[in-house]
């Protein structure tokens, strides 16, 4: 008997069912039951309230927007200077930008905090500084990538049209060539805003400080309170659904349409 | 001022890798309101010479004057110059009104002015109540008026087409000729329009310049280029053509095909020609009421007309009629005297200079040829190895230049790469007649003229033989 592609998939559903649809259910499940393992919304009403936890949680936040932000604004011209070919080797530009992805996370951290407290002398001055050049350096190539793509990919004959028909240096960039880069950027976006709003380690290294969500679901479940962590674990992937959600429906409308 | 054009184009010269150049030394002058067309096969630098009147490239010699003025330098948001691109280029993410307003954006007309000129503009372009369409649900043909609706929306003294309707089909097309044609008269805007396909070049142009490997071949009205091609190239891309060698016996006949036809030129008597006849003004008669006689080697329904071939000796003549003939019947051919074109023979020899190295031997290319050095300094004897002058001396040849030429009808082509002097790829092949004249491009750009008689494809890798007996050498 012939083996039908399909199966080929089987692998993959079953790591699928065991790592992500069950561990789902399970954490669904925590968020919305107590200790009696009755079912309750209390756990959402306590996060929300505590001005703790809430204090945690629009910490992240803000370390996060202004990650991203400072991802984009370092990664939009370098990428637009690969694309664009400046560099006679173009691929090992590249390569250098992907290549501190193959050093170990925590041994990058390490040299980078060694660095910061000779420059700085003492770490503690700028825990916020610290916190977001840790995170700009962890995530920028997650940025610079997509946008890369997204600009090699880009139709020239755009460009040339919109200088055609008059437009300055600044307007093709701003009217044409942004708006073409967009599912670039946003892809961008998703791919850095999401885990530098969790990220404990950065925080943990740079600023030994456990005051983002990321070390909030970890201390709730390290004291073993499955129901508080689960429900924040819930918030979260619910917002970034929610984001993704948003950025998608951005990009379909703002990309072109391949047929 | 020397030259009235809207746009004039100086001694340009442009090469984009390895210096081989696209463009060789063009010089053109653009009428204000004429609808031009750039004719030529693919990278003859039409689209390049377009490119540089958009101001996209610029040339690496030679000026571009619009109105008198330099522009060479000017940046294409400066020059009132737009162009409709190829694939129309039309931004994705704005809609229709958005898109055709872009220009009048940038150049920040108050609103309901943009709004007025963009309703009229999607009059013209016959796509009225389109404004909040998405480019993406547009027909081919939709998007094309589009293109056009925004380049002509900006009011441009000149626009640049470049090949508009490649992508549209047939009957599409035929339709958008007719309409552009109108349109630019309307409109009064000079057009500069591209493309490699000469029926829509004889259609909508009023002035047609043929360009082959970046030289112009021949600049004039479609009726003029098609009647009176100025050379063998131009006669050959555009129609279908019959061509002749032959020679001019008076001034006013000319002998091929072994027989004397009356045709006026004004080349000097017994000058090599090349005749043209269209296939339309050769008709087919009875076998003792033709000037030449032949037998029938086929017809082809053309849907309109057959096309048929005659053999007459070693000839090939096609004629367009009305009727088939059987393969194998005798006719007769005449040929309606007006319509006899004669061209100069401008199959030139093969002239190119090399170098005598160090071993008596002559360095041309990647080839080495071994002359007889006797034959090229007359006295000069070979002696214990060094060659010596009449006077006894030995001869300083090293490092002379010289001239090596053969003569095309002496040369073959062979499929063996190593069997000749040089190889190359087929880069042109025309029919004249009894044999085929080829162009052989070799690696290092240099073109060979070879007669054949065997029928080769074009991009063909070839081998170019000529027999040592037949190159010859000259001092330069």
């Amino acid at each position: 008997m012939k083996l039908e592609r399909r199966y080929l998939a089987i692998p993959y559903v079953i790591f699928l069912v065991v790592f992500v649809v069950l561990p789902l259910i399970v954490v669904t499940y925590y968020a919305f039951t107590n200790g009696e393992g009755q079912p309750t919304i209390s756990n959402f009403v306590t996060f929300f309230t505590n001005a703790r936890t809430i204090g945690t949680f629009l910490y992240s936040l803000f370390v996060a927007v202004v990650t991203t932000l400072v991802c984009l604004l370092l990664a939009y011209p370098a990428a637009y200077i690969l694309a664009k070919g400046y560099f006679a080797g173009k691929g090992g530009m590249l390569l250098l930008v992907v290549m501190p992805m193959w050093i170990n996370f925590t041994l990058r951290l390490t040299a980078l905090k060694e660095l910061l407290d000779m420059i700085e002398g003492n770490l503690a001055m700028y825990p916020f500084l610290n916190t977001i050049i840790g995170q700009t350096y962890d995530f920028l190539p997650f940025m610079i990538l997509p946008i890369y793509n997204s600009l090699t990919r880009m139709d020239h004959s755009l460009l040339e049209a919109a200088e055609d028909l008059g437009a300055g240096k600044a307007s093709v960039l701003i009217k044409v060539m942004l708006p073409l880069s967009m599912p670039g950027i946003i892809s961008g976006v998703t791919m850095v805003f999401l885990p530098s709003m969790t990220n404990y380690v950065v925080l943990d290294m740079l600023y030994n400080s456990t005051f983002i969500m990321g070390s909030l679901i970890g201390s709730y479940f390290s004291s073993y309170d499955w129901h508080n962590g689960s429900m924040v674990a819930a918030t979260l992937l619910l917002l970034i659904v929610l984001i993704t959600y948003i950025a998608e429906g951005g990009s379909s409308a703002s990309g072109e349409r391949r047929g | 001022m020397k030259d009235s054009g809207l746009i004039v184009l100086e001694h340009i010269t442009k090469s984009y890798v390895n210096d081989i150049p696209v463009i060789e030394d063009l010089s053109l002058s653009i009428r204000e309101g004429e609808f031009l067309t750039l004719l030529g096969p693919s990278g003859c630098g039409k689209t390049t010479i377009l490119r540089m009147i958009g101001g996209f490239e610029k040339p690496d010699h030679g000026k571009i004057f619009m109105d008198g003025k330099e522009i060479s330098d000017l940046p294409p948001n400066l020059r009132p110059v737009n162009t409709v691109f190829q694939k129309y280029a039309l931004f994705p993410f704005l809609n229709v009104y958005d898109n055709i307003a872009f220009g009048l954006k940038q150049r920040h007309l108050p609103a309901d002015e943009i709004r007025k000129k963009t309703e009229k503009v999607l009059e013209i372009v016959d796509l009225e109540g389109f404004e909040k369409r998405q480019i993406s649900t547009l027909s081919g043909g939709q998007q094309q008026r589009i293109a056009i609706a925004r380049a002509i929306v900006n009011e441009p003294r000149i626009l640049l087409l470049d090949e508009p309707l490649g992508a549209l089909d047939y009957k599409m097309r035929q339709e958008m000729q007719l309409e552009l044609r109108q349109m630019q008269r309307e409109l009064g805007i000079t057009f500069v329009y591209v493309t490699h396909d000469q029926e829509e070049a004889l259609t909508m142009s009023d002035r047609i310049v043929v360009l082959a490997d970046g030289i112009i071949q021949q600049a004039d009205t479609p009726e003029m280029i098609y009647r009176k091609p100025a050379n063998i190239f131009v006669a050959d891309f555009i129609g279908v053509s019959n061509i002749f060698n032959g020679f001019v016996t008076s001034s006013t006949g000319a002998r091929f095909l072994e027989h004397d036809f009356s045709c006026e030129s004004d080349l000097p008597i017994g000058s090599k020609i090349m005749a043209m006849i269209r296939p339309e003004n050769v008709t087919i008669v009875p076998e003792e009421s033709g000037q030449v006689t032949g037998k029938v080697d086929g017809s082809v329904f053309k849907g309109d007309v057959y096309e048929v071939t005659v053999i007459s000796g070693k000839s090939e003549i096609l004629a367009y009629s009305s009727r088939s003939y059987d393969e194998g019947t005798s006719v007769g051919i005449n040929m309606e005297p007006g319509s006899i074109h004669l061209m100069p023979f401008d199959v030139s020899t093969n002239r190119f200079e090399g170098v005598f190295d160090d071993k008596y031997e002559v360095v041309l290319e990647d080839v080495t040829f071994a002359p007889d050095i006797s034959k090229i300094i007359p006295g000069a004897v070979m002696d214990n190895g060094v060659w010596k002058g009449p006077d006894k001396k030995p001869l300083a040849l090293q490092g002379r230049k010289v001239q090596v030429y053969f003569d095309p009808s002496d040369a073959q082509l062979s499929d063996d790469e190593n069997a000749g002097i040089v190889v190359g790829n087929i880069a042109s092949i025309i029919y004249v007649g009894d044999h085929y004249v080829y162009i052989v491009r070799s690696d290092n750009d240099w073109d060979y003229y070879v007669d054949d008689e065997w029928l080769w494809n074009a991009g063909d890798r070839v081998g170019v033989v000529v027999p040592q007996e037949c190159i010859k050498y000259r001092l330069v």
